[in-house]
């Protein structure tokens, strides 16, 4: 059914030009939101302005409530609501945006196959490290999710998000792995994310696609948030042309945005 | 001093195939690639693993449970058929490997555990006829329902049905199935010439899918259109699990045998009708004669 549905809103939105009330839903950044959805938000929201396309932040305490797939970040273009990095990418390719359209069908394939990499290593990683590691879990996470809600609410709903990355991380044989393991794993697809990238300027040829606003979403993140321990952040600092690469996307997409 | 030699442990193999399980199928691809000098056990009994699943790879006193640990182990003791790969060739081994699992092992969970017909007509009786008794009755229901939670957990969710969380996942499946024909291209092997951890993985997933008998499904059906796909696992097994081809090509032979026996048997059933309505004849003439005598 929604294969059906995915169908009319590609066939209904390409003729339909970008709006200029389009709004990007997160939790609130300074308070609430925690490590693994803070990636996903910006890395949308880099995504958004590599296209040059307008839109605004709005700040909600149930954002995750909101969205059609219980996921932040979500988009509202006109009467749809897309949520979640790959749906906006496919939403916005069927208005005529689309940062890959010229590489070649061996190129897109290995950039998808990255955007997996990321998605299945350092997604997994950071819900391990925000939920599972008990420190950070007990100290930054939880009270950032409870922090909206009235007692008994702020202990009962991290308590339950808790188990559901639990469950879900168990499912994935992620929940097994020690910490080190966890950075192991962090640190090999930091390798072959600065392998792939070497010294050029992005992943693939002098336009930056959809990868380069995923990696720097959560490359940035694992960058700059402060967490006890501090293990993503030193591995993450170990490749100089990662982090020099995240300071050019800053610049380039960040700070002309609010000039 | 002589080092212990390896040992590992993996499911059964059949339809023409060493192994019927992925990850057993990608661990054996790649010790035959590299020629790992490893003592191959195969069974059915979940028992000896340490995990109740397989593969295990057992290195003196260590034991490995996870295909990538058994890579990675592997790699350290310097067995692999990676070296020959450039740095960037081995970044894309990486993300090639997340690939397969974020994409293709959902639908291949879904469609061998998940999927009604396909587990009562063909995963349900291989694994309780491999699986010895008493394990064999509930072993094959606790592997589905971590298939289904892993891709319930991993796909689905509150938001969408169980019908659209199955189209989703075949979907996604379908797409990586074409970014893997893409990135074959007309090669051999994916990086060239030589055959790589990447290639034992694709064929992990890919031979059960080819060759088991299952009710027909999309999955199969995009899978026979990747031509260079199926080249490729045809060719490996071809050239490394050549025995396990042959042993199926004269399972077929029997089959046929078989039938033809299975006639034969019909005629001496007769046979031994006769014989019986013969001894019977004797008997009664026996008993005439010692009707006589007395």
């Amino acid at each position: 059914m929604s294969l059906v549905v995915d169908a009319v809103q590609a066939t209904i939105g390409a003729s339909e030009p970008w709006p200029d009330d389009v709004i990007l839903y997160q939790q609130y950044q300074v308070e609430q939101i925690t490590l693994p959805d803070y990636a996903q938000c910006l890395a949308v929201e880099t995504f958004l302005h590599m296209c040059g396309l307008r839109f605004r932040v709005e700040q909600r305490t149930n954002a995750e409530e909101m969205s059609p797939s219980g996921k932040v970040p979500f988009i509202q273009v006109g009467p749809y609501l897309v949520s979640e990095f790959d749906p906006v990418v496919g939403f916005v390719s069927t208005k005529g945006f689309n940062l890959s359209q010229s590489l070649s069908d061996t190129e897109r394939s290995e950039m998808r196959a990255y955007i997996s990499m990321i998605e299945n290593i350092l997604g997994n990683a950071e819900l391990y490290m925000a939920w599972l590691y008990p420190d950070i879990a007990a100290e930054v996470t939880k009270p950032r999710y409870g922090c909206c809600y009235p007692w008994p609410l702020s202990w009962i709903l991290p308590w339950r998000k808790q188990r559901e990355v639990r469950a879900r991380l168990e499912a994935n044989d992620w929940a097994s792995k020690t910490c080190e393991e966890v950075c192991g794993e962090v640190r090999t697809c930091c390798q072959a994310l600065s392998e792939r990238l070497e010294k050029k300027k992005y992943f693939f040829g002098d336009k930056p696609t959809e990868l380069d606003a995923m990696v720097f979403g959560h490359l940035y993140t694992l960058l700059t948030t402060i967490l006890p321990g501090g293990h993503f952040t030193a591995v993450v600092q170990d490749f100089d042309n990662l982090a020099q690469f995240c300071k050019r996307i800053e610049d380039s997409f960040f700070k002309l945005a609010f000039d | 001093m002589a080092r212990d030699k390896m040992k590992l442990s993996v499911w059964r193999g059949d339809w023409g195939l060493p192994s019927v399980d992925p990850h057993c199928l990608a661990v054996l691809a790649y010790c035959k690639f590299s020629g790992v000098p490893v003592d191959v056990v195969k069974t059915g009994n979940p028992w000896s693993s340490p995990t109740g699943n397989f593969p295990v790879l057992s290195a003196g006193k260590e034991t490995y449970c996870r295909v990538s640990d058994i890579f990675t182990y592997l790699r350290k003791e310097n067995w692999g058929s990676d070296f020959e790969l450039s740095r960037k060739q081995t970044a894309d081994v990486v993300a090639f490997s997340a690939l397969l699992e974020e994409k293709l092992l959902p639908a291949l969970l879904q469609l061998w555990w998940v999927d009604d017909k396909t587990f009562v007509d063909v995963t349900r009786p291989w694994y309780a006829s491999a699986v010895p008794f008493p394990l064999s009755l509930f072993h094959p229901r606790s592997k589905q329902k971590k298939a289904e939670l892993r891709v319930l957990l991993t796909k689905g969710g509150d938001h969408i049905s169980e019908l659209e969380k199955e189209a989703k996942v075949y979907k996604e499946a379908k797409e990586c199935l074409n970014l893997l024909s893409y990135k074959l291209g007309e090669k051999p092997y994916m990086f060239g010439q030589l055959p790589s951890s990447l290639d034992a993985l694709v064929f992990g997933y890919l031979a059960p899918l080819m060759k088991a008998p299952l009710p027909s499904n999309p999955l199969q059906t995009h899978l026979a259109q990747c031509s260079n796909l199926m080249r490729m696992c045809s060719e490996i097994l071809a050239t490394f699990f050549p025995a396990d081809v042959r042993v199926s090509v004269r399972r077929a032979g029997e089959s046929q045998v078989s039938v033809r026996r299975a006639g034969e048997r019909q005629v001496s059933v007769r046979r031994a009708g006769e014989r019986f309505q013969v001894s019977v004849r004797r008997a009664g003439e026996r008993s005439s004669v010692c009707q006589e005598s007395w």
